[in-house]
């Protein structure tokens, strides 16, 4: 019992670790401004270079205890988010912003480093596993211009670089993203491509099953016969011919014997048990029950 | 002098209770979606078609349809009504994952178990999908409003529900009532393409009987299922995962009490649920459109491709099979799901050319795969055109 339990222990221990560990990685440095002249304040009302981490998953994920750095094995430029803060739980595709302003004793959100020397930050985890990190040149730098990830509006596809406007908390896309179904179209205006892949896709989800419960079945049949061997090999001879099932026996007609053998059963049954009894019920008296004293009674005028 | 002012307050008030009520409110597209309900009512009643989904859909008809002024707190798009809170389920396609949980611990997969290939018949009749899909695109609906319409023609209401729900909100409603209606419409639209599609010889094709499956198969379709579907296509995961759930449950042996839940008081509440807000969704304002009646004409198409799809593709199918393995066409619209109408169908049509052969068991299968078939349809259309 105790093996067990500490089995059952170390399971979820290790499943909460791969967990936790699961939950940094969806976290991502989406946007970071440099040099801040005009735009974003911080909460002591000061422009300063900041930094935005955004969960991309669908579940929170507290940062508390991992690190952000300019570089790496630097102590005076990696800053670690304190644990007991509850503002470092990321909501589901929520975001959150640091200040580089290299003053940690402002409070949780402002880093022990500045944006402006190394040209290279790092997400990394409570083991100091890089998550995620950037490059960019500090020099080519524009002011209240912020760098982040964006979709490319002809490839769709996600790229680094100058941002159209600043977005701190918010998605980097400041235009309309074109849907995913439109997109599609677009490139499948008749239907036809959906419809032979989706055949396709649905086709080889049965075909898959369909060969697993061939195999599955045909092992299962083997296996019944041979236990059915070894189990009428274990018989004495004499059993062995008496239990011969019928030639030409099918399935319906089996059934249909054992639906008549059951209804005589049941009908013998109904004739056996005419039997009435009829037994005189004795109960004590008690004042708590008689008619007498009952409340329901109705005052008789005299 | 008093009271002129007395009365004049009371007519004023009683002109504003007036303005109120239905009455002084009500449009033609009420009256027609009323009347619309009635009928629901009527063939759930009366003609016993598919009395569980849509007699509390009529009855949600009525509801949704009651005219009143906005800004109360009562209808079933206005945040914060209690009809609005149970909406949500549907909305945010909660129920039907539920009602694929009680499928599940419903269903005997024994007849697919005990002949797996009858799992292609499935496939094929979802051919419906994706030919109401080209068509509804054909029509100009967006590539969304296709894939939710398209969906009708798996014919299952709940699967209808959880993609339109998450691809064209605004047109759930009547994809439901399209879904569901069509559903109830099985014995009327399937025979004339069986009959069509088959010849008297094929008709009278006599299947072996189906094996006795033991109950280690039993456990583990549910399992493999499960992890085949959904590692193919993850989208399908909150249908197939609860169908696959709800069937282990059943199958198991070990969780009765949870498998008599599921398939007793917790679909039983969900489609209480999912029947009326689906039908008080369907406001005139929102569901008597050009839309809905396409959506309506797209449905009967889908149906239609479908049986044929199911239908063909047996007869195909039995191109390579022996003698005395082949499969009766009959089964083929079966694959529609539509569980069990589609399979009764079968049976029916079966027995009207010979009266021993009882196609009801082997049409189980293709009715189960079905099922299966439309969710992963489902998943695929919900992978490509969602978000």
């Amino acid at each position: 019992m105790m093996k067990r339990l500490l089995l059952i222990l170390c399971l979820a221990v290790s499943a909460g670790g791969v967990l936790r560990a699961q939950g940094l990685k969806d976290i991502r440095i989406n946007e970071v401004l440099v040099d801040n002249r005009t735009s974003y304040v911080d909460d002591h009302g000061n422009h300063v270079g900041w930094i935005e981490l955004y969960n991309t998953g669908y579940s929170s994920v507290n940062i508390g205890g991992a690190y952000l750095t300019v570089k790496q094995g630097d102590a005076t430029r990696t800053y670690r988010i304190p644990k007991n803060d509850a503002r470092t739980l990321i909501a589901p595709q929520g975001y959150v912003i640091f200040f580089a302003d290299s003053t940690s004793n402002r409070g949780t959100f402002h880093t022990n480093f500045v944006l402006d020397e190394t040209g290279y930050l790092a997400f990394m985890d409570q083991g100091k596993n890089v998550v995620d990190s950037i490059l960019y040149d500090v020099a080519a730098q524009q002011p209240d211009v912020s760098i982040g990830w964006t979709d490319d509006p002809e490839t769709g596809e996600e790229t680094f670089g100058p941002l159209a406007g600043i977005t701190p908390m918010q998605a980097n896309e400041i235009e309309e993203k074109m849907l995913a179904s439109e997109k599609f179209r677009q490139r499948d205006p008749s239907g036809a491509v959906m419809a032979i892949t989706a055949m396709s896709v649905v086709f080889s989800a049965l075909i898959l099953l369909y060969l697993s419960f061939k195999f599955i079945g045909k092992s299962m049949i083997r296996a019944s016969l041979k236990k059915e061997q070894k189990a009428v090999s274990a018989m004495p001879e004499a059993v062995k011919t008496a239990v011969k099932p019928e030639p030409g026996l099918i399935g319906e007609e089996i059934a249909a014997i054992a639906v008549a053998l059951r209804r005589y059963e049941e009908d013998l049954h109904d004739i056996e048990s005419h039997v009435l009894t009829i037994n005189r019920v004795a109960r004590a008296y008690s004042p708590w029950s008689s008619k007498i004293y009952g409340i329901d009674n109705q005052p008789n005028r005299k | 002098m008093e009271n002129h002012s007395f009365f004049e307050f009371i007519g004023a008030n009683l002109q504003q209770f007036l303005s109120y009520t239905g009455f002084a409110n009500v449009t033609p597209g009420h009256l027609i979606m009323i009347c619309f309900g009635l009928a629901f009512i009527y063939l759930a009643i009366a003609k016993k078609y598919e009395p569980m989904l849509l007699l509390p859909i009529g009855f949600g008809i009525l509801v949704g349809n009651i005219p009143f002024v906005p800004g109360l707190q009562i209808g079933v798009y206005e945040d914060g009504s209690v009809m609005n809170y149970l909406y949500f389920g549907v909305l945010k396609g909660v129920y039907p994952p539920l009602i694929f949980l009680g499928i599940g611990a419903m269903t005997d997969f024994s007849a697919l178990i005990s002949n797996p290939k009858l799992m292609l018949i499935g496939a094929a009749a979802q051919l419906g999908i994706f030919g109401a899909y080209i068509a509804a695109l054909a029509l100009g609906f967006t590539a969304a409003e296709a894939g939710a319409i398209g969906i009708i023609g798996g014919a299952d209401g709940p699967t209808a529900i959880f993609l339109s729900s998450k691809l064209a909100p605004d047109l759930m409603g009547a994809i439901a009532i399209a879904a569901y209606s069509y559903m109830a419409l099985v014995p009327v639209i399937q025979p004339p393409i069986m009959k069509l599609l088959t010849t008297k010889k094929e008709r009278v094709i006599r299947m072996k009987p189906p094996r006795q499956v033991s109950q280690r198969e039993k456990v583990l379709f549910p399992i493999i299922g499960m992890l085949l579907t959904c590692f193919l296509v993850p989208s399908g995961l909150p249908l197939l995962g609860m169908l696959f759930f709800g069937n282990l449950l059943k199958e198991s042996g070990v969780t009765k009490r949870l498998a008599n839940t599921a398939s007793g008081p917790l679909i039983d509440i969900v489609t209480i649920l999912i029947g009326l807000t689906v039908g008080a969704s369907t406001q005139a304002t929102t569901f008597l459109t050009w839309k809905s009646l396409g959506i309506f004409g797209l449905g009967a198409a889908s149906f239609v491709v479908a049986t044929f799809g199911g239908v063909l593709f047996v007869k195909f199918f039995n191109l390579f099979l022996k003698e005395g393995n082949k499969i009766n066409p009959l089964i083929g619209n079966a694959g529609v799901s539509a569980v069990p109408d589609s399979a009764r169908v079968s049976q029916e049509v079966g027995i009207k050319y010979d009266k021993t052969n009882y196609l009801l068991m082997h049409a189980m299968g293709p009715n189960v795969a079905g099922v299966i078939g439309s969710a992963v349809a489902a998943g695929i259309l919900l992978g490509f055109l969602g978000s």
